[in-house]
């Protein structure tokens, strides 16, 4: 797997996490990424993006990580 | 008695009225109704009618020259005249309005003889040439000199006249032949009332008043803009399509729905045989009610254009001469080629576009291609790359993927904010409405970081022109919300009983807070406060305020929330679910909403149900006799990554020109350059073909049957009006690629199509082509509940639920100007061309825009030592091409401008990857670059050059010297 693909969805889902954090409270914030991700991602990228996460050489955003726990969870 | 029907208030019946027959005036909008007795019949009219119009009703036809009902009464030509018991002389019934009890009588021997003599008097100041003339038979002044039995012109021709009048033939598609001309001055009017343009003009007095163009110019060099609508309005042979003057008069005629801008206008196709003479804007069109612009009216020429390709070709790798063949071998090596991919890298290895450019049906068999056949959600579609911002936005808040509106209801409007949109040039029919809108007292906010022809044309004039920077959107909109909120001019009401409370709550405690207050935005957006709040003000405080918006808002980084933000407005405010209102999305292409209806999102089965919805899944894998996957596909940006990174390995590529239109077209290439399998559908050797294994030539629109959906979700009847060039109609491949591929799609006719997706799809249940055929268009919903459809949405609820209010708050896209790339390029459309130009570039349009140029404002033109017409490079993070300067004071300082209709631009050579948080809509409004004079191409163009000269060269080549196969 290549970095420049793992760095692809890192900054999607850090971008989708930008946008979604305002204004709510954290429960409610994870819940909406958590949700748009699985909604809208094929599970290819979800993958890569569990795979970043599991990478110390990309800087997801806090809520994104919590969201992915929850996906995880949720499965 | 004669009743007076007014089709706006009994729509019901309305839907299939003909509007054909010209009645004279435009209809009165009185609720007021008077008796009148015309030629002894009885007949009931509102108050204000015209007694031209009323006696037309009763089937009393008038004489006439200079009137017409799409145009005010002019009074000019005295054909019309009557007499009125109990009124002096003989007045005009065409400026005389009817009043209760009043007994009219339309022919009597003093009439005929005063009509004869007005008749006599143009007569003998017009050629009589009758039987070589290209309007014989299509004259409204000859058919009036036998209306009126005129036999004799006794003042002779020798006198004083106009019969060595010039022609004018400067426009590609009409001429203007003063000779003919009886000064009658509809063409004038037209282009004032219904076009809203003010180009011609009736120059001088009495005997010497001509029409002109303005300062000595001729139609091409003067402000006309081709719309078609004077040449439509003329009674004679003076304005007349070229087409007919080379062809002679149609013989029968097609109604069709246009193939260009989301506005999809009905025309009447006007044929010989099966050739198309000329296109004439439909009357009873709902979206057009009769107007047209240069594009549907005159640019379908591309349609026979000899660059069409008629027969399939296949080649083993892209450096390789095509070969053509027959349909069975290209479908069978297509197929192979798929199902070997899927073999050796997985099922979700490959994947299909779809175009909006496509009819519904087709979308919708792309679609069930991919879930059923390919078995896997690979499926999206060009809008993408425009509107799904719109779909997810929309959604999200109103709970419905659409716009609320009809175009008509903007007549009801009384202020009306445009926001990143540009309609005279990319929708310019509903252009041409708004403008007579505002001619009536609307007030209009025009929100765009470039000055748009809206903001300062004849008779128009924007209140406010918030001019933001390119990217600040959100933080714009937010701050007119915030001043809603904080001058207490939300409509609490509305709030209250229609809305959601608790996401109301949150969004209300989120906007007030004062980052978001018109002050502190002034720094992000670049627009004075005192300005922004008064445009909220004047919003806010509008009986009726509507919202109109496109690409300028979509096509951001924050395109979604941008929507959100506007369905925010309009929500707080009380401005939706009844007309002059509404959240309406200028869709780019003509079927932008069909093909998202379609389901062809990856995300979402027809009518906007996701994969995931299992009772949804159910119903289609009992149609389809297959099973489906739950999860979504690859968007089209996701598919390009993972062809590069060797994991997508095929498309099928219907009507999209993903090479020219997406943005950073090096990656685009280098994901094509990586996929063993392209399938390219198109009627031309498009951009993305040159990168394609397969072709698979397209139909045009006029070669098939099948629906649009327009902007107001209006589906309409695509009709066929030849045989397809190929052979085949795009359905017709879609089908035969899924037999070869093992599956049986059994279809006899585009309407079967339609009826699957009404069985599977609520909001389409009521639509059939019987019905489409019987009402004219229906706007979806269409079901048990609406069987005529839905001109407006939301009246009640937000289907069955509150509006949702989102929290948008404003997040800086990550594309910086610096030091190094200090300008920030946006993009748009110009009116003669379309899209990529495959169509437009194809027709005599191509003397309005030959070439992109960059917009640039003398400052910073003046900073680089840039004069006009100078090559200029344009580099970027992506990379670099070069276009000819226009220095401009549309543009604001720092600020540059293109367009992206000609491939050799290179305008999304330019454009980056940065795209939609939500949809991944490519941020195609703002890239930093620096622009730099320069004296030659860059290295981009000059090999993109030399690749096309090389597919062309394998085109050439195709049958190898032999006579290709049939």
């Amino acid at each position: 797997m290549s970095d420049d693909r793992l760095k692809y969805v890192v900054d999607m889902a850090n971008q989708i996490a930008l946008n979604l954090l305002h204004g709510k409270e954290q429960q409610q914030c994870v819940t909406e990424i958590s949700h748009h991700i699985n909604r809208f991602w094929a599970p290819s990228m979800r993958a890569q993006l569990a795979e970043a996460a599991s990478n110390d050489n990309y800087q997801l955003e806090d809520m994104v990580i919590l969201a992915l726990k929850k996906i995880k969870n949720d499965q | 008695m004669i009743t007076y029907y007014d089709p706006k208030t009994e729509p019901a019946v309305n839907q299939s009225a003909d509007l054909s027959k010209d009645l004279g005036t435009p209809p009165s909008k009185s609720t007021v109704q008077v008796s009148v007795q015309i030629d002894g019949v009885d007949i009931v009219v509102p108050e204000g009618t015209s007694v031209l119009r009323a006696a037309a009703i009763a089937d009393i036809n008038i004489p006439k020259l200079c009137a017409s009902d799409n145009l005010e009464a002019f009074g000019s030509c005295r054909l019309c005249a009557v007499e009125i018991e109990g009124m002096r002389g003989m007045p005009a019934s065409c400026t005389t309005p009817v009043r209760e009890g009043m007994k009219v009588q339309t022919q009597n021997p003093k009439i005929a003889t005063l009509r004869r003599n007005v008749m006599e008097l143009y007569i003998s100041d017009h050629p009589l040439d009758c039987l070589t003339c290209p309007a014989n038979g299509d004259c409204e002044l000859q058919d009036m000199a036998g209306a009126v039995g005129l036999r004799e012109v006794r003042y002779g021709f020798e006198g004083k006249n106009h019969l060595d009048g010039a022609t004018d033939s400067s426009n590609p598609y009409f001429s203007f032949d003063d000779s003919k001309c009886i000064a009658c001055s509809r063409c004038v009017r037209a282009c004032e009332e219904v076009q809203g343009t003010f180009a011609l003009t009736v120059e001088g007095r009495g005997f010497d008043s001509r029409i002109s163009t303005g300062q000595d110019n001729n139609f091409l060099e003067s402000d006309c803009v081709s719309c078609g609508a004077c040449v439509q309005a003329c009674p004679t042979a003076t304005l007349t399509e070229k087409s007919v003057i080379d062809n002679g008069q149609p013989d029968h005629s097609i109604i069709t729905t246009c193939a260009y801008c989301g506005v999809g206008c009905s025309f009447r196709a006007d044929m010989q045989g099966d050739k198309v003479i000329r296109m004439v804007p439909d009357k009873n069109g709902k979206a057009n009610q009769g107007h047209s612009c240069v594009k549907g009216r005159f640019a379908f020429g591309y349609a026979t254009h000899q660059d069409r390709i008629t027969s399939p070709m296949i080649r083993d790798n892209i450096e390789q001469d095509w070969r053509e063949v027959s349909w069975e071998e290209a479908l069978a090596f297509a197929a192979k080629r798929l199902t070997d991919i899927q073999e050796e890298h997985g099922r979700n290895s490959i994947g299909a576009i779809t175009s909006s450019r496509c009819t519904n049906e087709e979308t919708y068999l792309v679609q069930k291609l991919v879930r059923a056949v390919f078995q896997n959600n690979n499926v999206d579609t060009c809008a993408r790359v425009c509107h799904s911002p719109t779909g997810y936005g929309l959604k999200a808040t109103l709970n419905e993927s659409a716009g609320t509106q009809t175009f008509e209801s903007v007549m009801q409007a009384d202020v009306v904010l445009i926001i990143g949109a540009n309609p005279t040039d990319a929708h310019p029919v509903f252009g041409s409405l708004l403008k007579r809108r505002l001619r009536q007292g609307a007030k209009l906010v025009v929100a765009d970081p470039r000055s748009i022809d809206l903001i300062d044309s004849p008779h128009t004039k924007a209140q406010h022109h918030l001019k933001l920077r390119p990217g600040t959107n959100v933080a714009l909109i937010n701050a007119l919300a915030h001043v809603i909120v904080d001058e207490g001019l939300e409509d609490v009401d509305f709030i209250q009983s229609r809305c959601d409370d608790a996401s109301f709550q949150q969004w209300y405690k989120h906007i007030q807070d004062q980052r978001h207050s018109p002050e502190n935005t002034m720094e992000i957006t670049g627009v004075e406060a005192a300005e922004l709040r008064a445009a909220a003000r004047l919003y806010a405080s509008a009986n009726n305020g509507a919202i109109y918006y496109g690409l300028g808002v979509t096509e951001h980084s924050q395109g979604s929330s941008s929507v959100m933000a506007i369905a925010n407005l309009a929500m707080v405010t009380g401005n939706i679910g009844r007309e002059g209102v509404g959240v309406n999305p200028l869709r780019g292409q003509n079927n932008v909403q069909g093909s998202c209806d379609m389901g062809s999102f990856p995300h979402e089965l027809p009518g906007y149900r996701h994969v995931s919805d299992e009772s949804t899944r159910n119903l289609f894998e009992q149609e389809w006799q297959v099973s489906l996957d739950c999860e979504p596909g690859l968007r089209i940006p996701n598919m390009f990554e993972a062809a590069i990174h060797g994991d997508f390995k095929g498309l099928y590529c219907q009507g999209e020109d993903i090479a020219q239109s997406d943005p950073n077209t090096q990656h685009v290439q280098k994901a094509l350059s990586s996929m063993k399998c392209i399938i390219v559908q198109d009627i031309f050797l498009n951009e993305t073909a040159k990168y394609a294994h397969v072709f698979l030539p397209g139909s045009s629109f006029m070669e098939k049957n099948g629906t649009f959906t327009n902007a107001e979700r209006r589906i309409s009847r695509v009709r066929k009006l030849m045989p397809a060039l190929a052979g085949k109609e795009d359905w017709q491949v879609t089908v035969a690629l899924a037999k070869v591929l093992g599956y049986e799609m059994n279809y006899e006719h585009p309407s079967e199509i339609m009826d699957e997706i009404a069985r599977l799809t609520p909001t389409f249940s009521g639509v059939s082509y019987d019905r489409l055929d019987q009402l004219g268009s229906i706007q979806w919903p269409c079901n048990e509940k609406t069987p005529l459809g839905t001109p407006i949405m939301h009246t009640e609820d937000f289907v069955g639920e509150k509006g949702k209010f989102a929290i948008t708050e404003y997040v800086a896209t990550p594309e910086k100007a610096n030091k190094h790339f200090p300008l920030l390029l946006t993009t748009g459309r110009i009116l003669s061309q379309y899209n990529v130009g495959a169509q437009t570039r194809r027709t005599a349009n191509q003397v309005w825009h030959d070439e992109d140029v960059l917009e640039i404002h003398p400052n910073d033109a003046e900073d680089r030592g840039i004069n006009d017409g100078d090559w200029v490079g344009i580099a970027s993070r992506a990379g670099t091409t070069a276009l000819r300067a226009l220095i401009s004071q549309r543009v604001q300082p720092g600020v540059v401008y293109t367009t992206f209709h000609h491939p050799l631009s290179g305008a999304n050579v330019v454009t980056t990857d940065n795209s939609d948080w939500a949809t991944n809509c490519p941020e195609y409004k703002v890239t930093a670059v620096q622009a730099t004079k320069v004296d030659e191409p860059s290295q981009w163009q000059a090999e993109y050059a030399q690749f096309s000269q090389r597919q062309a060269k394998y085109l050439k080549n195709k049958n190898g010297g032999e006579v290709a196969k049939t």
